[in-house]
């Protein structure tokens, strides 16, 4: 059965996953990785980020601005970071716990 | 909690969960909107009559959960545990129900009744999931109802629960919740419940307290020293992922045995995935799509390269024998049919190739595979020291490399960001796709797509020189971390859109061209000018052969020289230089190549009068040159160090020159 704590330590592994290759490594579906990457990003332990393939965002006068195409972005997880202090030191030191709190202020 | 008065029902959910649909369908005109006591966070009351009864709805604020993270978590869950509500109707969406049944999660253990509405049914229908509403009832002990928070025919499944929950007061069964609680965090979670008050605080359960201490809910853990505990609190080290654990396998203990997944995922499309996101198989196939993608690319740009190639008989020489007979000066006729006439067949030649690539590369994305690229090269990403999302950057700055040093936004780390933005201008922009291309088919016909693969490889080596020489100071590798990234369904096209996109990004650039080409072109031809028809009275003459015995160093004559330098400001400049300094009909011109070659065209011209391996040796230097002038300025801005800007301007430019030496000689054997 998937953890939150096997989610994080995949993503300590320092590879690229996605959420069906780690679902299948685990044996349990994407949809329980997805779940359990939201409830970590509650608790301030992984981040989510939106990307697209157009733009950065500030592409005013840029050659391949988008249109106004409506961008589909591609959304990646990845260990919080915070301060100096990333998820994966804290993972490291036995201190997941602190993050909780004090990370989200 | 008052029994005669007034029933008020408390809505709790989610952001997106369909909060505020309900409340609007719930209240209609009858609302009243303000803020909070003392809060800046909006307070949103109504009221609806069922049976004659009338009933007030608070539509607390959206909150992921009802921990102490935000203004809006801690006034939601101290209207609830003061006790204001008879009933709290808590939504959940039906079609991620993995995700959304946190909050309920989260409720478990505040002592009010509550009601669950799985809204969005008609989504989780689409999607083949069918739940047990039955069985999820008996488990919770609370009244579950499917729904549809935005269609009104629903509501009147609602108001009868309502009421019957008002009369029963049915509390969420948190029994297996607890023994998860048990389970993951042994005798931890019953030491830290044996000091809790026997009644709890408020509405919250000892439980409730227990969960939260655990997760050093610093409000809680406020309230618990104002209250004589029975022993001092232990301290408990991973609390906040044991409780969340616990929560997370209730959840999904829940999930699997009440929700039915009918539809069967695609095999077919499953068994490609499989392939596309393995790490040897998956890069494998990324080339290949890559290199189709090029090929399809190029035969797209075909017919407007062929127009533009035959612009220059098509209407130059109609257009110079006309302006000849009605006595026009020769010089402002050649200004007009070789420099003008060539700028827009340029043009026309680079808004093709943009067109091929725009509409290969947005149709990749379009049907979810350029998402898997992405992905089968982080790997790749990680060894050039880079984060793997970085790859965006190096897609945008495939399109602009403006855009691709905004695109490393995403990446927090600073010395990854200008690892990165170091390493998109390796990558050329939409450009340099349209003006290597237009050089590379004049000097080495069908051989210019071996000229194009071989930019791409070298790509790739400079990349990956360029991540050695920087990585270790700005990367570190204790800085990389891994990712998880969810890959978007695969679906048609939208033709539509794509090739309206493909039309106004082709569109936009032969302006773009048309416009710089056409500067650059008057500005050399003005710098090439002499009054006295002597080749060396022009200003560019004198310094071209001043400058000539540095530039034959690097295998480049004076003229591919100042085009080189030129193609740091915009890379469409080159043409506009070559085309001034060998078409000019000018005096340098005549100086430096042959009468004969002048009347042939462009193409022609340029190719009998620059030798292949200096031509190659030049495609490769302006390649890797620095990508343009605003390129640069966009560096600064996002670096935010003028030192780190021309560091890497610098490196750019002097790699760029060894390399056109390093081409140049290797040219000469091959030509």
């Amino acid at each position: 059965m998937v953890t939150l704590k096997i989610v994080l330590e995949a993503l300590q592994e320092g590879k690229a996953f996605s959420t069906e290759l780690l679902a299948q490594k685990i044996g349990e579906t994407p949809e329980a990785v997805q779940s359990a990457l939201y409830i970590l990003e509650q608790m301030g332990k992984v981040n989510k980020v939106y990307m697209n393939l157009h733009c950065g965002g500030d592409c005013k006068g840029c050659i391949s601005h988008c249109f106004g195409k409506d961008i589909k972005a591609v959304v990646r997880w990845e260990l919080a970071v915070y301060g100096e202090k990333t998820a994966k030191e804290d993972l490291r030191d036995g201190k997941l716990n602190s993050g909780n709190q004090s990370n989200r202020q | 909690m008052a029994k005669d008065r007034q029933p008020v029902i408390a809505l709790l959910g989610q952001p997106n969960s369909g909060k505020s649909t309900l409340f609007n369908n719930l209240t209609g005109s009858h609302q009243h909107v303000g803020n909070w006591p003392g809060k800046t966070v909006e307070k949103k009351e109504g009221e609806f009559t069922y049976n004659g009864r009338k009933w007030l709805v608070a539509d607390l604020p959206g909150s992921y959960s009802l921990s102490a993270n935000s203004e809006e978590e801690i006034i939601t869950r101290d209207y609830i545990a003061r006790g204001k509500a008879d009933i709290v109707c808590i939504l959940a969406d039906a079609s991620q129900l993995e995700r959304s049944l946190y909050m309920l999660a989260d409720f478990a253990g505040i002592l009010v009744p509550a009601v669950l509405l799985l809204n969005m049914m008609d989504v989780a229908k689409t999607q083949g999931k069918e739940i047990d509403v039955k069985k999820l009832e008996n488990k919770l002990k609370i009244p579950v109802l499917p729904f549809v928070a935005a269609d009104k025919k629903e509501y009147t499944k609602l108001y009868p629960v309502l009421e019957r929950q008002l009369k029963e007061k049915r509390m969420l069964d948190t029994n297996a919740l607890e023994m998860e609680y048990k389970k993951m965090s042994g005798e931890d979670y019953e030491e830290v419940l044996s000091c809790m008050p026997e009644d709890g605080i408020e509405q919250y359960s000892p439980m409730w307290l227990a969960v939260k201490y655990m997760e050093e809910d610093r409000n809680i853990v406020d309230k618990l020293k104002m209250n004589s505990l029975k022993k001092e609190l232990p301290i408990i080290q991973e609390g906040g992922l044991l409780t969340g654990e616990s929560k997370f396998a209730w959840i999904l203990e829940l999930v699997k045995s009440t929700v039915i997944y009918k539809r069967k995922k695609n095999a077919v499309l499953g068994k490609f995935d499989r392939i596309a996101t393995s790490p040897v198989l998956g890069k494998i196939m990324a080339v290949g799509v890559i290199f189709l993608g090029l090929m399809l690319s190029m035969i797209l740009a075909m017919p407007l390269m062929l127009l533009g190639g035959s612009l220059p008989n098509i209407i130059g020489s109609p257009l110079a024998v006309f302006l000849s007979n009605i006595g026009v000066h020769e010089i402002l006729i050649s200004l007009v049919c070789d420099l003008g006439v060539n700028v827009i067949s340029f043009a026309t030649s680079m808004a093709g190739f943009v067109l091929g690539i725009t509409f290969v590369f947005n149709l990749i994305e379009e049907i979810g595979y350029m998402a898997r690229i992405s992905f089968v090269f982080d790997g790749l990403m990680a060894k050039l020291g880079l984060q793997g999302k970085s790859i965006m950057a190096f897609f945008m700055g495939a399109g602009c490399t403006i855009g691709g040093a905004a695109g490393t936004r995403v990446i927090d780390n600073w010395g990854q960001r200008v690892l990165a933005i170091a390493l998109v201008w390796a990558v050329p922009c939409g450009a340099t796709w349209a003006v290597m291309p237009t050089l590379a088919s004049m000097f080495f016909g069908s051989g210019a797509i071996l000229v194009m693969i071989s930019l791409i490889v070298f790509m790739f080596l400079f990349m990956w020189i360029t991540a050695r020489i920087f990585g270790n100071h700005l990367a570190p590798k204790e800085q990389r971390m891994g990712m998880i990234m969810e890959m978007p369904p695969y679906h048609k096209p939208r033709w539509g859109s794509l090739i309206r996109i493909t039309l106004m990004h082709a569109w936009d650039i032969f302006l773009r061209a048309l416009r710089v080409i056409t500067i650059v072109t008057l500005v050399f031809w003005v710098l090439s000018f002499s009054p006295d028809g002597e080749a060396s009275s022009s200003l560019i003459y004198k310094v071209g052969v001043a400058i000539e015995p540095v530039t034959k160093v690097f295998g480049l004559s004076w003229q591919t020289f100042i085009a080189f330098l030129m193609s740091a400001l915009s890379k469409e400049a080159v043409l506009g230089v070559l085309n001034t300094l060998y078409m000019g009909g000018s005096t340098v011109f005549d100086a430096t190549v042959s009468k004969g070659a002048a009347a042939e065209g462009f193409a022609a011209t340029v190719t009998a009068a620059i030798p292949k391996a200096e031509a190659l040796a030049f495609i490769f230097a302006t390649t890797f040159n620095v990508p343009c002038v605003v390129a640069l300025a966009s560096t600064h801005r996002e670096t935010h160090s003028l030192k780190w800007t021309l560091r890497i301007a610098a490196y750019y430019t002097v790699m760029a020159l060894l390399l056109s030496c390093l081409v140049y000689h290797v040219g000469l054997f091959i030509f």
